[in-house]
């Protein structure tokens, strides 16, 4: 234990006494910032444009821009929530719930403030859960067999499906679906067969994450802005940006509630940092004793709520390093840097390279402070972006999603191959067919064609063992329960057992 | 009545897209059946349970049992609101709102740059004539007829690339930009004077300060950033990226 803080503190010693790192995280902060601030622009479209950039750079110093981008863009979202009450990000959408009304009292400096420190607790929060319960999870998941491997790809397209869609998990499902066809094309990994290539030497590998994912997540959005037309209103005036380290204390209760909520739903596969604002903005309301603030500028919504969409991104970490399994969007695209630098998340992981994580963990602080600082003494030069109208800087992502897509392969079918997806994902979200659950089935794909072939050559064919080992026993019977849920009939049983279950108490006391 | 059309409509598109989803499930199922099943492959005896087409049959009828329990939902509700999924209405069909166009217009652009423009003349010029007439477009949303103008430039030399690659076979890559090039800069130069005298004569010289900057330096910036700073090729390089790599390797010598 006391070895791996030595190291950890070293990699940390190491990172921050360097000008370049430091460069690079403050920079990358600061762009996550503003993508974040822009609203139009999000998380994952910084994170997949910048992975191109990050491509010749050294495993370390690649993190440090992705992490600092991502923190940074997570965090950045809260300033149009807070100054326009329109949402950077999604994931701050309930900050503006609080945020607007208090910079509409003149508090504009405060809230900045607030949620600038909630985030970096939040986030240095998640990283401990991450520390901690990353080795655990690895040790447990290195006992998994190709049928676990198989059922926990299953489980999180069906999970991520349920979860990210409006009302209708059915298109969450075959969203996932989709995303696994897409990962059918190519030739599979066990016998090098072509399937769905159509003579195309250029299909052969399969589809490139990074042009899929920039591609589903630029061209819709791209498509969005522009088309609606929509014009900011003017921000809101604000004094100076002041952390209130008294209300922080005030709402320690609160924060750890909001980070547990942060990290445990950033740990679901496919679901992200928007869900945690919103969950854990309404654990604050049902916990607060006089609920008549809440819209009105009560400042522990806008802490709950900012404190939870950072805590997300170390919950995203944990499946993503431990099974492979991206836990948010631009976790999702993550998983695709680290496959690019030689890095493979999963089980092995700490087999592979013991000091990965206490590496992560250290890049992640440095991101935090990053934030922290970038937050406390930039803040005004970011609001006076918000002033640059969409139609100006719309038309340039769309050259930065083609230079992103073309740049890491040197490949014009990656062009050839981003626009039809981004086309199809466009028309998706038109319908609220759900993005996330197309990315995690993409990137679970392989997994699970692979182990469930592999599985199968084992029991020669026979899918019964599945049901013997009590780990695929759990996952297929939550798999199920998931499954019932949707249906109306499994819906009212439920809630029949349950009143039976909740009144069988008063009988026995009558 | 507006939202009975509106729901008919939405019907009409959740059921046409589960259509084409079953549709899609099929021609995935179909093709995945021609994969080697229990056949030899690769000198290996199969079976079926390792076959490369056991996954794909799993996926694609999985989308087709969605897809179908989709639509029959989509029916059972449409049926309990007395909608009528495949009624076709004339009246609600052929509306279209300015946004819906701005959104075809969009896809068309993007289509056009980068199967039109990007393979068949230099990145530059084509970057530039993209992101003209694009930011042109929504930031001066009120110059109806100079957009016209340039979306129809755009359009014409875009197709007028993608059909000469398509037609006729050149010699080599180069060749074949150079004589894109003999279309496009013509194009930009029409487009960028179009542009100038519109602003000019509308006394709007900060317009025309914020549209250079956006639509011509910006991207000359990052394109030079990407090819010198990051060493990314460009994914066509012919006249206006020699000029620049003459100036960078031979007068610059660096």
């Amino acid at each position: 234990m006391i070895e791996q803080f030595q190291h950890f503190f070293t990699v940390l010693w190491g990172l921050a006494t360097d000008p370049v790192n430091l460069l690079i995280v403050f920079a990358a902060s600061f762009l996550g910032i503003i993508f974040g601030a822009l609203p139009g622009l999000t998380a994952t479209l910084g994170v997949a444009l910048l992975t191109t950039l990050t491509y010749g750079l050294d495993v370390n110093s690649a993190l440090l821009a992705l992490l600092g981008l991502y923190v940074g863009a997570i965090y950045g979202g809260s300033y149009p929530s807070i100054l326009i009450n329109i949402p950077g990000t999604a994931a701050a959408a309930a900050t503006a719930m609080e945020g607007y009304p208090l910079a509409s009292k003149g508090e504009g400096g405060k809230a900045l403030g607030l949620t600038t420190t909630a985030s970096t607790i939040g986030t240095l929060f998640g990283l401990l859960i991450l520390v901690l319960m990353a080795p655990l999870i690895a040790s447990v998941a290195l006992q998994f067999t190709s049928f676990e491997f198989f059922l926990l790809a299953l489980f999180g397209i069906l999970i991520s499906g349920t979860l990210t869609s409006e009302g209708d998990a059915l298109k969450g499902w075959i969203a996932g679906f989709f995303g696994l066809f897409l990962a059918c094309i190519g030739r599979d990994t066990l016998q090098f067969f072509p399937r769905f290539t159509f003579d195309m030497p250029q299909l052969d590998s399969g589809l490139d994450i990074v042009p899929v994912l920039i591609g589903a997540f630029g061209i819709p959005q791209i498509i969005k802005v522009l088309a609606e037309r929509k014009k900011l209103a003017q921000a809101k005036e604000f004094d100076s940006v002041v952390p209130e380290f008294s209300e922080i204390r005030k709402n320690s209760k609160n924060i750890a509630r909001s980070a547990s909520i942060g990290v445990g739903i950033g740990a679901v596969p496919g679901i992200g940092e928007d869900i945690a604002g919103w969950v854990s903005y309404g654990a604050a309301k049902g916990a607060a004793k006089d609920k008549s603030k809440f819209g009105q500028g009560d400042k522990s919504g806008l802490i709950a709520s900012e404190t939870a969409n950072n805590a997300c991104i170390g919950g995203a970490l944990i499946p993503l390093l431990t099974l492979g399994i991206p836990g948010s969007a631009p976790a999702a695209m993550l998983l695709g840097a680290l496959m690019l630098h030689g890095i493979n998340p999963g089980p092995t992981l700490p087999v592979e390279k013991p000091d990965f994580l206490l590496e992560i963990t250290a890049i992640l602080v440095l991101a935090s402070v990053a934030m922290f600082c970038n937050g406390m003494l930039l803040a005004k030069q970011v609001v006076k972006l918000l002033k640059v109208p969409a139609p100006l800087f719309m038309p340039f992502v769309a050259i930065l999603c083609v230079l992103g897509s073309y740049a890491l392969g040197l490949n014009v079918f990656n062009l050839f191959l981003m626009v039809p997806i981004g086309i199809i994902a466009y028309w998706m979200i038109e319908l609220k067919y759900p993005i996330s659950p197309m990315i995690i089935g993409l990137i679970l794909g392989p997994m699970a064609d692979e182990n469930l072939r592999r599985a199968l050559l084992t029991t020669e064919g026979d899918l019964l063992p599945m049901l013997s080992r009590p780990v695929s026993l759990i996952l297929i019977l939550i798999m199920l329960v998931v499954i019932f849920q949707q249906m109306p009939w499994f819906k009212s049983l439920l809630r029949k057992c349950c009143s039976a279950f909740k009144s069988q108490p008063n009988k026995e006391e009558a | 009545m507006q939202t009975s059309t509106t729901d008919s409509t939405n019907y009409r598109r959740e059921a046409f897209t589960s259509l084409a989803l079953m549709i899609f499930a099929l021609a995935i199922l179909a093709e995945s059946l021609t994969y080697p099943l229990t056949a030899s492959q690769g000198g290996l005896e199969n079976v079926w349970y390792v076959s490369p087409a056991l996954f794909p049959l799993v996926v694609g009828s999985c989308i087709l049992l969605l897809a179908s329990i989709q639509l029959l939902k989509l029916f059972k509700t449409a049926k309990s609101q007395q909608q009528n999924v495949f009624r076709f209405s004339a009246e609600s069909s052929y509306k279209l709102s300015q946004p819906s166009i701005d959104k075809f217009l969009l896809v068309l652009m993007l289509v056009g740059y980068v199967y039109g423009l990007i393979p068949n003349s230099d990145f530059v010029i084509a970057t530039i004539l993209f992101q003209l007439t694009l930011t042109c477009r929504f930031y001066l949303a009120d110059a109806k007829k100079l957009n016209e103008l340039l979306l129809i430039t755009f359009c014409f030399v875009a197709a007028l690339l993608f059909l000469t690659n398509l037609l006729v076979s050149f010699e080599s890559d180069s060749s074949r930009l150079y004589i894109g090039d003999l279309i496009s800069f013509p194009a930009l130069g029409f487009v960028l004077y179009k542009t100038h005298c519109y602003l000019t004569a509308n006394q709007q010289h900060k317009q025309i300060r914020i549209l250079l900057f956006a639509s011509v330096l910006l991207p000359i910036i990052v394109v030079l950033i990407f090819k010198y700073l990051l060493l990314v090729p460009m994914p066509s390089e012919s006249s206006v990226l020699l000029l620049t790599d003459y100036f960078y390797y031979q007068v610059l010598g660096l």
